[in-house]
């Protein structure tokens, strides 16, 4: 039965390799869209891990760049007991470099506090951290300047202001190492803000495992602001990625899906031409589920190859997004292989269910008159 | 032994109702070696297509082997097209991607033969039929003649009690009939097949036991 099932495929080759391309662009489209999703995924929670500190402080209802805090606030925290340090950042956004282009983020940092709070997250790749002195010296993420060929001396320029790159640091992670690190006084004045400005202050603990205590303690003291400890936030955070991922795999999975309906497509259209033959094998003595079962079996076969194709050229794809991206966390895994196999080879067996019903209703009487 | 009793098969085309057969009694002794002639449109193939349990009558019955064909369901009409039938078509009816060998074992890809075994019986029979040196070649690199021998030799290969032949020298020239015809009669001698062929051609009624003459549907010899 495989033999004749081989032959029906490849019977007409042109059409088989337009089918199997539309079924592999969707499974391609699930590999790569999810693994960049897990990827994504996985350098959030990195980042979360390293960057917020502990505690991550902004005013209640805001985030980032939208949060418009103080020092005065900043010395609140620091004296609520369990808080071991805090750091101010005034986080900077070049929107006209575009979304998530290469230099567009900054941090304001205090360069002083920010040594001793950071002093265990960084190491210095080249140069020195900036200090409190250097208002138009800054610092790069290692990833930054791999991506910009960015050297110790150098003069870059951000937001209409030039700066010397004093040091290249790498926090280990690809977010927090693509951007800049310039003195908070600085960022407040690009940012046109008062002197006591700042959207986010990070909170070490005393005692590690007190975060969630520590950060209850913040939002009942502190009027106006919302406490998250890095687990919380980081359980946020995945919570989100994780919609975005079940999203992705929607959009792909639709993709897929038509791919799938030009199985169907494609099936029905040789069921159809082969009537005769269908006719044949019944008057041989092929029962109806003999029948439907090659059918089957073909689109069992083009899912399959759908899937294999698709899976290579997902990874060809993402192998792409690890080159533009270096750091970039996205890897195919086992599981999204089976995933997606899986679903190529269901695709394929559903979209052959009514080719095959049909075929296999045929009268062969009826079906053996067809020219 | 087949046997139709009262056998009607009416066929509506739109508000006509066309009377393909219409009251056929008849009955074929195993062994014999009969011919169904007619005028086209007489109801020869419906006839042949009810004896080889491939339709259904309108009314009437059909008796395979004992078997009652009107009051069996699908699984057996086809279980006995499996075991018991072999079918020569006109037009040959072979699958053009498959080769000479592979049309031969069509009939056994359900049966659960082992493929071996399949092959031996599907080489053998090809043999019969004069085509050992064509077996590996497709339906398009052979001629008339040599197609409907491996349709032959694909009837065969499931060893049916009965073969049923619709026009099966009509689209071979008149050398290469007879040659047909002296294949199934050698069968029907030699093997004891019960044998019924479809024909127009008088001189292919003369070579077979006995001829049953059909004209609008019903039997008038």
């Amino acid at each position: 039965m495989l033999e004749i099932v081989v032959n029906n495929v490849m019977r007409r080759k042109a059409r088989t390799i337009l089918t199997l391309l539309g079924i592999s662009l969707g499974v391609a489209a699930i590999v790569t869209l999810v693994s960049l999703s897990v990827g994504l995924k996985s350098n959030a929670m990195d980042i979360m891990g390293k960057v917020a500190g502990d505690i991550t402080v902004m005013e209640e209802g805001q985030m980032f760049t939208m949060s418009n805090l103080t020092e005065d606030v900043m010395g609140q925290i620091q004296n609520i007991s369990g808080v071991q340090m805090v750091a101010p950042t005034v986080m900077l956004m070049d929107m006209s470099r575009g979304f998530n282009t290469v230099g567009t983020d900054a941090r304001g940092v205090d360069p002083g506090l920010e040594e001793r709070f950071s002093s265990s997250s960084w190491d210095i790749i080249e140069g020195r951290p900036i200090r409190s002195s250097d208002s138009s010296n800054t610092m790069a993420g290692v990833v930054l300047a791999d991506q910009l060929d960015l050297r110790v001396g150098e003069t870059i320029e951000y937001m209409g202001e030039e700066f010397r790159v004093v040091g290249i640091i790498s926090f280990g992670n690809t977010l927090l190492d693509q951007a800049y690190y310039i003195n908070i006084d600085t960022a407040r004045r690009i940012a046109n803000r008062p002197s006591d400005y700042i959207n986010m202050i990070r909170v070490k603990v005393s005692t590690p495992g007190t975060e969630e205590e520590v950060a209850k303690r913040i939002n009942l003291t502190v009027p106006g602001v919302e406490a998250r400890s890095s687990e919380v936030m980081s359980e946020q955070v995945g919570d989100f990625l994780d919609i975005i991922g079940k999203v992705t795999w929607a959009i792909s999975a639709l993709a897929a899906i038509v791919g799938g309906v030009g199985i169907a497509n494609t099936m029905l259209m040789s069921v159809i031409e082969r009537t005769k033959e269908i006719g044949l094998l019944k008057a041989v003595g092929w029962s109806n589920a003999d029948v439907m079962k090659t059918v089957l079996l073909e689109g069992l076969i083009l899912g399959f190859l759908g899937g294999i194709i698709g899976v290579g050229l997902g990874y060809g794809a993402l192998v792409v997004v690890r080159n533009e991206v270096p750091g970039f966390a996205g890897e195919i895994t086992v599981l999204l292989i089976a995933e997606a196999m899986i679903f190529a080879i269901s695709l394929g067996v559903v979209g052959g269910l009514y080719p095959a019903y049909r075929a296999a209703n045929l009268n062969p009487v009826v079906a053996l008159k067809t020219e | 032994m087949i046997e139709a009793i009262n056998l009607k098969k009416y066929y509506k085309m739109g508000p006509v109702v066309v009377k393909a057969l219409n009251g056929v009694n008849m009955r074929v002794e195993n062994g014999e070696f009969v011919s169904i002639m007619g005028p086209s449109g007489s109801g020869k193939s419906t006839l042949l297509n009810l004896l080889g349990a491939l339709d259904k009558p309108s009314s009437g019955t059909v008796f395979f082997d004992g078997i009652d064909l009107s009051r069996v369901d699908e699984a057996v009409l086809y279980r006995l097209r499996r075991k018991k039938v072999g079918f020569v078509f006109q037009s040959f009816n072979l699958i053009p991607t498959l080769s000479a060998i592979e049309n031969v074992l069509i009939p056994l890809v359900p049966t659960g033969t082992p493929k071996m075994r399949g092959y031996r019986k599907a080489k053998e029979l090809l043999e019969t039929v004069g085509l050992e040196k064509r077996m590996l070649h497709k339906p398009s690199e052979m001629s008339g003649g040599e197609q409907q021998r491996v349709a032959m030799a694909r009837a065969l290969v499931n060893d049916p009690s009965i073969i049923l032949a619709d026009e099966p020298t009509g689209n071979v020239d008149s050398r290469t009939g007879k040659e047909i015809m002296s294949l199934l009669s050698d069968l029907n001698q030699r093997m004891g097949t019960t044998l019924i062929v479809v024909t127009h051609d008088p001189e292919i009624g003369k070579a077979t036991q006995r001829t049953i003459q059909l004209k609008d549907g019903k039997i008038v010899d």
